[in-house]
Formats: C-alpha cells, sequence, structure tokens
C-alpha cells in the first residue's frame, strides 16, 4: 500500500510541474542593437512573453527542468533555437538578421516593374492604370516615367535618346508592329491599348532582358490580364464617341467583346482647332478577348481586335512656302495575339503566335500612297527553377514581317524573316546578390547576317531598404524598312547599354536614381549630300547608305513616389536628364537630333476626397527646348521654347437602380499655354512654319455606366 | 489489484484532464487579454503565447489567435514596414487555418480589410477577398455575427454615392447586434470579439 502510495504521488507530482523560478535576458541583433518585440517561448510549455524596447524579457514561473529549451523569433530576423539550464539566469540572445526578404529581388537597373502577383515592385497596376489619359492609353501611362521625352508631335516612346522605332512593345512576350494608331504628319497619334487590358507592365528604359530583341533602347513588357472576374455590360458615352463590352464569365472561362465608334467633330465646338479638317478624326472598331483556364492551371488566351481610322485635314507643305495641303488617310489594322501557358513537371512551357496587318492609304496633295505591312510571328519558351530561387529561360522566336509601300508610280517591297534564339538565367550569390545572365542569338534573311547579344544584369541588396543594381547590354535592331527598300547591303544597328541604379524604398515611398550610358555604332547614314529636311512624309532615301552612323546617349534619370506623406494623395516626381547627339540618317554632322531634349519633368498627382468616390488628378509636364533645323544657322543649333502642360482629370462615380455610374472630365493644357513643338523653315531660311499643337486647350467629358444584373461588379458585392 | 489498476485508471483521467485544464486556463486568460490589448508590447507578448500553445496543442484555436494579434499588430504599428510585415505574418498563419471554418473566413474578411488599410491600391485583390469571405462565412453559418459587423463597417465607411454611408452601416451594424444577443456556441474558445465595437457605432 505504502509503494503504491509512492506511485499516486509520484504521477500526482509529475502531472502538476513545479513552478518555482524566473528566467530573464535580452535579445540582440549581431550588431548588438536590442531587438524590440522578439518572440521568446519556452518549448513544450505554454510560457511565453516577448521583448521590450530595450530588447529584455522575462518569464516567470518556469517549470523545474534540468534543460529549457528556448525559441526565439522575430520579424526581419532568423529564427533561433537554444538549449539553457535553468542554472543560467541571464540569457543573452543573438539573432541575425535576414537578408532584405531575397524570395524575390526585383533587379531594377533600367527596369519599373508593376506587378500585383510580385509583392517588391515599386508601382502596382493600378497606380499606372489611373495615370489620366482620355482614352485610358497605356503609352501615354508609361510616358510619365522618368527615361522619355515628350515629343508632342509624334506618337511613340522616345526613351534615353532613342528615336520612336528604337522601343517595341511586347504583348504577352510578342511584338506589336503598330501599337499606335497611324501617322498624321504633325498630329500625335492615340496608342491602340487600353491599360485595362494589362495586370502586369515593365517598362525597360535599357539593360533588358535577352528573351526579347529588335529594339535599339527599350522595350515595354505587357501582359494581358487572365480570366475574367465577372460578367458585365459597360457602356461609355463620351464627347469623343460611344464604346461598349459585354463580358460573360463561366466557371474557368470568360469571354468579353468590346466596340467602339468615335467621331472627333461634336469635340471641336468646345476644342478649337489649330488645324482645317475636312474629315474630323474618326473610327470604328472592335475587339474580343477569350481566356480559357484547363484543369491544370494552364491557361489560354486569345486577343483578336480591327480597327478602321480616317482623317482629312491641312498640313503645311513646307517644300513650298507658306503653303498648306491636304492630307488624308485611311487606316484599317487587324491585330490578333494568342498565347498559351501550362506547366509540365519542373517545366513551364510559355508560347505565342501573333499576326497583324496594316493598310494605309494615304493622299498627300497630289501624290497617292498606299502602306501595307504585315507581321507573323511565333515564339516558344521553356523556363524552369533550379533549386529554390534559380531560374533558367531558354527560347526560340520566328518573326516574318512584309512592308509594301506604293509611292505614285514605284512600288517597294522587303519580306523579313528573322529566327532568333535566346537563354538566359537568373541566380543568387549567397544572400545579397542577384544576377540575370543572357545571351540572344538573330539570324536576318534580308542582311545575310547573324549577331550575338550578351546580356546581364546584377542587384545587390544591401538592406532591406536599400538596393544596388547594374546592367550591361548588346542590342540589335534592322535598319528601318525604308533604307531596306532601297538598299540590302546593310547590317543590324547597335547599341551597347551600361547602367547603374540605386534604389531606397521604405513606408511607401521610393526613391531612385539611374544614371546610364548608351553608345550607338553602325546607324544606317545617307551618303548623298541632299538638303537635310525636317518634314519626311513617306521619303524614300536612295540606294545611298551606309553603316557608318554612330552616336551615344547619357544622362540620369531620377524618380521619387510617395504614396504615404499627405493622407488620400499619390504622386510622383519624374526627373530625366539627357545629354545626346549622333550622326545618322541624313543628318550631315554629329547634333543633338530633334526628338531630343535635356531636361524632362513629369509630376503626376492623384487624389481622392476622403468620404467619397470623387477622384482628382492633376498631372504636370515640362519638356525644355528640343532642336530644330534652320538653314542659315549651324546644324540643329536652334532650339524651340519649353514646353508645358499641365493635365486635369475628375471622375465621380455612384450607383443608380444597380448600375455603377462614373462621370469623368478630361481637360488638356488647362491653362492654354500656347506651346509650340518645332517651327519648318523654307530653303533659304526667310520663312517658316510654326508646328503647335492640334489644339491648345483639350476637354473631354463622358459616362461610364455599367450594368449588373446583380449587385456585383469587378467580384465586389454592393 | 483491482483498486491499484482503478486507481491508475483514475490518475491517467485526472491527469489527462489537468493538461486539458491548462490549455483552457491559458488560452482563456490570453484570449481575454488580446481583447482589450491595444499597445504593441502587450500584442507581441500574446501573439507569442499563442505561439507557444500551438507548438504544444496543435489546435486552430490558438493559430487563430495568434492571427488575430498579428492584424491587431499591424494595426497598433506606426511605422508602414512594421504595419506590413505583421499583415504579412497574418497572411502565412492564415494559410494554414481550415477554409470551412465560419470564423476563419471572417478572419480572413477582417485580414482583407487591413490590407486595405495599409495599402489601398490592391484593392482589386483585396475587396473581392473581402467581400467573399464574408458572403461564405455567412453561407456557412448565417449567425455569425462579426460578419454582419465587418459587413457594416466597410458600408460605414463607403461614400454613400457608392451604395455605402453610415446609414447603411448602422443597418448591418444592427443586424450584427442582433445576432450577437442570440449567439450560442458551445465551443468555451470561440471567438468573441466585435460586440463591444458595434456597441459602440450603435451609441454614437
Amino acid at each position: 500500500m505504502k509503494k503504491m502510495f509512492l506511485i499516486f504521488a509520484g504521477i500526482l507530482l509529475g502531472s502538476m510541474p513545479l513552478f518555482a523560478q524566473s528566467i530573464h535576458g535580452v535579445v540582440r541583433s549581431k550588431k548588438m542593437q536590442p531587438v524590440n518585440g522578439a518572440s521568446v517561448l519556452i518549448a513544450s510549455t505554454f510560457k511565453a512573453t516577448s521583448t521590450d524596447s530595450s530588447g529584455r524579457f522575462s518569464i516567470t514561473e518556469v517549470p523545474m527542468k534540468d534543460t529549457l529549451v528556448l525559441k526565439v523569433s522575430a520579424i526581419g530576423f532568423d529564427d533561433a533555437v537554444i538549449k539553457i539550464t535553468t542554472l543560467q539566469q541571464e540569457i543573452e540572445i543573438i539573432l541575425s538578421e535576414k537578408t532584405a526578404e531575397l524570395k524575390e529581388v526585383i533587379i531594377s537597373a533600367g527596369s519599373f516593374e508593376a506587378s500585383d502577383e510580385k509583392k517588391t515592385t515599386i508601382l502596382k497596376p493600378f497606380d499606372i492604370a489611373t495615370v489620366p489619359a482620355s482614352p485610358p492609353d497605356e503609352f501615354k501611362a508609361v510616358n510619365e516615367l522618368p527615361g522619355t521625352s515628350k515629343v508632342g508631335e509624334s506618337e511613340g516612346l522616345f526613351v534615353r535618346g532613342g528615336a520612336a522605332s528604337e522601343t517595341k512593345a511586347i504583348i504577352d512576350g510578342l511584338i506589336v508592329q503598330d501599337p499606335f494608331f497611324s501617322s498624321v504628319p504633325g498630329v500625335a497619334q492615340n496608342g491602340r491599348f487600353s491599360t485595362f487590358l494589362f495586370k502586369g507592365t515593365s517598362f525597360s528604359t535599357g539593360g533588358y532582358s535577352a528573351q526579347y530583341g529588335e529594339a535599339l533602347s527599350s522595350v515595354l513588357l505587357l501582359n494581358t490580364q487572365d480570366v475574367a472576374q465577372a460578367s458585365s455590360q459597360t457602356i461609355i458615352l463620351s464627347t469623343a464617341g460611344i464604346s461598349g463590352n459585354v463580358t460573360q464569365k463561366w466557371d474557368n472561362t470568360s469571354l468579353a467583346v468590346n466596340a467602339k465608334y468615335y467621331d472627333l467633330q461634336p469635340s471641336f465646338l468646345i476644342n478649337k482647332q489649330n488645324y482645317t479638317y475636312s474629315i474630323a478624326p474618326q473610327g470604328k472598331g472592335g475587339n474580343i478577348i477569350f481566356r480559357t483556364k484547363n484543369k491544370q492551371g494552364g491557361i489560354f488566351k486569345l486577343y483578336a481586335s480591327y480597327d478602321y481610322n480616317k482623317v482629312d485635314l491641312q498640313i503645311p507643305y513646307v517644300y513650298v512656302d507658306g503653303k498648306e495641303a491636304s492630307y488624308s488617310l485611311d487606316g484599317k489594322n487587324v491585330y490578333i495575339n494568342s498565347t498559351y501557358k501550362q506547366t509540365f513537371g519542373k517545366w513551364i512551357l510559355n508560347a505565342g503566335a501573333s499576326f497583324s496587318n496594316n493598310h494605309d492609304h494615304i493622299s498627300f496633295d497630289t501624290s497617292h500612297v498606299i502602306k501595307e505591312d504585315s507581321r507573323l510571328e511565333g515564339r516558344v519558351v521553356l523556363s524552369r527553377y533550379i533549386g529554390q530561387r534559380s531560374k533558367l529561360i531558354v527560347g526560340s522566336e520566328v518573326q516574318d514581317v512584309q512592308f509594301n509601300n506604293t509611292n505614285n508610280a514605284n512600288s517597294y517591297a522587303l519580306n523579313e524573316v528573322l529566327v532568333s534564339n535566346f537563354a538566359e538565367t537568373e541566380f543568387y550569390l549567397g544572400n545579397k546578390i542577384a544576377a540575370r545572365v543572357g545571351l540572344r542569338e538573330e539570324s536576318s534573311n534580308t542582311l545575310h547576317q547573324t549577331n550575338i547579344a550578351p546580356r546581364m544584369s546584377v542587384a545587390y541588396v544591401l538592406n532591406s531598404y536599400n538596393q544596388f543594381s547594374a546592367g550591361y547590354g548588346n542590342f540589335y535592331q534592322l535598319p528601318l524598312e525604308t533604307y531596306l527598300y532601297t538598299n540590302r547591303n546593310l547590317s543590324f544597328e547597335e547599341a551597347t547599354h551600361y547602367i547603374l541604379n540605386y534604389q531606397y524604398s521604405k513606408n511607401n515611398r521610393t526613391f531612385r536614381i539611374e544614371g546610364y550610358f548608351k553608345n550607338y555604332n553602325h546607324l544606317v547614314k545617307e551618303t548623298d549630300s541632299t538638303r537635310f529636311q525636317p518634314f519626311n512624309f513617306d521619303r524614300i532615301p536612295t540606294t545611298n547608305s551606309n553603316n557608318s552612323g554612330y552616336g551615344y546617349a547619357k544622362g540620369i534619370d531620377v524618380f521619387w513616389y510617395d504614396k504615404k506623406s499627405i493622407k488620400d494623395l499619390d504622386y510622383w516626381i519624374a526627373y530625366s536628364y539627357l545629354d545626346t547627339r549622333r550622326l545618322f540618317e541624313n543628318y550631315p554632322v554629329e547634333a543633338m537630333p530633334t526628338f531630343a531634349s535635356k531636361h524632362n519633368v513629369s509630376v503626376v498627382m492623384k487624389y481622392n476626397i476622403p468620404a467619397t468616390s470623387v477622384n482628382l488628378g492633376i498631372t504636370y509636364n515640362y519638356t525644355s527646348g528640343r532642336p530644330y533645323y534652320n538653314p542659315v544657322h549651324p546644324f540643329l543649333s536652334d532650339r524651340t521654347p519649353p514646353v508645358n502642360n499641365l493635365i486635369f482629370s475628375g471622375n465621380y462615380s455612384w450607383f443608380y437602380r444597380n448600375n455603377l455610374v462614373a462621370v469623368f472630365l478630361y481637360a488638356d493644357n488647362i491653362l492654354g499655354i500656347r506651346n509650340i513643338y518645332s517651327y519648318y523653315y523654307s530653303q533659304d531660311g526667310n520663312q517658316h512654319y510654326t508646328l503647335t499643337p492640334p489644339a491648345y486647350r483639350s476637354i473631354y467629358a463622358g459616362v461610364n455606366i455599367t450594368l449588373a444584373k446583380r449587385k456585383t461588379i469587378m467580384g465586389i458585392n454592393f | 489489484m483491482k483498486t491499484t489498476l482503478m486507481l491508475f485508471a483514475m490518475l491517467l483521467i485526472f491527469s489527462f484532464t489537468k493538461a486539458q485544464d491548462d490549455y483552457k486556463k491559458v488560452m482563456l486568460e490570453n484570449i481575454q487579454a488580446l481583447d482589450t490589448a491595444a499597445d504593441t508590447q502587450s500584442l507581441n507578448k500574446l501573439v507569442s503565447v499563442f505561439t507557444a500553445v500551438y507548438d504544444v496543442k496543435k489546435d486552430w484555436h490558438p493559430l487563430y489567435y495568434e492571427c488575430l494579434g498579428y492584424i491587431k499588430l499591424s494595426r497598433a504599428y506606426q511605422n508602414t514596414e512594421q504595419k506590413k510585415a505583421a499583415i504579412q505574418k497574418a497572411a502565412d498563419l492564415l494559410d494554414g487555418l481550415p477554409v470551412t471554418n465560419d470564423e476563419v473566413l471572417v478572419l480572413r474578411a477582417l485580414y482583407a480589410l487591413n490590407y486595405l488599410a495599409i495599402d489601398r491600391s490592391e484593392w482589386q485583390t483585396y475587396l473581392p477577398m473581402l467581400n467573399n469571405s464574408l458572403k461564405k462565412a455567412q453561407d456557412i453559418n448565417p449567425d455569425n455575427p462579426r460578419s454582419y459587423y465587418l459587413q457594416g463597417l466597410l458600408k460605414y465607411n463607403m461614400p454613400a454615392s457608392m451604395r455605402g454611408g453610415h446609414e447603411e452601416g448602422i443597418k448591418l451594424f444592427q443586424q450584427s447586434m442582433e445576432k450577437f444577443e442570440s449567439y450560442q456556441t458551445t465551443d468555451d474558445l470561440a471567438p468573441r470579439w466585435g460586440k463591444k465595437e458595434v456597441e459602440k457605432y450603435l451609441s454614437k
């Protein structure tokens, strides 16, 4: 019985741990700084605490055991497990800092990325989508980022001293041949793509990946949305036209149909034009967007669009002083892009094909021109992770591009087939360095040439907030078709980029500064000593050209983005400094090109009036004077006055019988500043034509109505 | 010998219930503390305790409260980076919680709401998450008072033009209060939060 009592007592005692003493100590970082808010717990017990601001902790009523296991963790530090004996009363614990959450480092040299999927990008797709533009235009939004120069009279992205043709827009991996509506001399055209098509944007102002090519300066990588969130119908009525959308969503499939008709004539009643139009810009078009996902997580995307546009206006005919001539354009564009993404074991397959055809019929004064281009592109990319974080990407693409130009009695044609292969790897060296190294090979059937372009970039993460990046690469591009029409003995044009970047990002504030140097080689240069013509309406140069042109661009881009300092206000400031000169095309001597400007400033502000659904936006742009041609002065030594623009936008939305209604107003150059884009001089330099914006002030207003059967809009129940 | 076995059996049951009591006692104590804690110091201590408890007892309750603690921490911190780090911890913990539990779905909604408080630019992801989680929670348990509270909170802070406003919010708070008053559960450790806040809004 006594023995039984002992067992009884033993079990009783064993199930009632004895609390006798307390432990205390301090948690510090390797730099001996106290760690505040670190969790300290004793394994296999319910005993736990956290450290105070001096890193100190204490736990009372510690169970009596020979050894205890302490688990210590804190945000931003690696976990620590420490064995202690209860005799030890004062415990010092040193935690090592986690190296800047290296799960994903965005190599920031030369690149602005906006993505919801990657947590560490400094921009979100929403930030891009809300840059004021009417109609919403992906290219206008990107043009507010540093590295771009504004060229009022031309569409296109002019990146770091590059011409518009040196930037390629790439949708889901495939180059878009005609991202903008067809050119009208002196009048910049809109882009064809709305910001709302894309879930991710990556704008590279230099040193871009080996996965892409055919762009001397820059690529704009656009990733389209996946399966739509919900079914909806939308009608947009504005002073510029009408458009509608029907989206139907099934389980893993969605189909959207968009149609639009526009005519700017009514808006010209308010927006006084500097040009005389006999047909104001008008057009119609539509697109279908189909998305379907399979059970294995693969996704198939199809986008097909058709656009028709027309305009007839009087433009300066600079070959005859003071004369204006009628310019009319009739453009048709078809674009189809389809991609398929699927995971096979460790490999991810991205396959895509695109087709586009653009047909323009142009009459200018007495001449008639038919311009046509077609592009057929196929692309296959395989990628896989190696280990946890390293990545290997290999791929091939074939581009078949055809150009035709019938200029009165003359006719020109070009069919280029460009085959490219590339391999790239992304890897980490320790915890602080991420690198991307790639190689791209391109062969042209027209040039009978092959080039090999190495690309490299590296990021060094100093800590969670500070990062340095550097980039280097060789970039090639075919000469413009206007040169290849008459001369097939040309070779690839070439640029080499060197980039250094520093980025600080903390507390919803980002500061970025990037310096670059870009060296141009083998640019096409005309060898005829003809007069320089600033106005290049469908000029087909003679056969006398070679690749003896060259040039450079260097500069500094600064970006400050602040979503924090002022409540409900997001703003960014982008500043670009550019120093560039080149000898190319029909330039007689090396000069700063007409599309370059030394200083560009963009301030983008977005404000949501608290407790309302009113959003206001103000954008300010400054572009310093650009070179223009005056035949009696040294070549391109004159500068236009600077261009200033203040854009206002506002929208207000509310519900009307389950339908979401949004009214919007967009006003370009609200101050009505009399900007001057350029001057066209007569041959003797005595007379000149002043190139101004098509209108000094433009105002557009409209209403966007989303019809809903149920109170669900974009997956949100109201 | 028979008595010895009996004694053993009793002792085993005793020590087992003792451990259970300890678990419950610690949990109840800390759940209560979490209800009133607002400063980072005490919240950090509480999440640490729930971590310790979950280490020993793999039950959804301690994980739930640890997650709730991190959500409250994301509010308590002043610095955005710390706010983000805390809400990220909550997101990691949410992944380990059962998705068929209405309280977990309400917690997910609370997470989304607090994420938006830190970074509203990601509303396209988090507003649908907030709405869908509450809708699912109500499908599973239409009597969960906290789901109406959070819906009310969203409405209350939305502009009137967007079908929100104080009146709309109050309606949902009233509905929530009715549910709070008739709320019954056999689970001693079930979440209790929300009633005080609803009372505060209703007395405004």
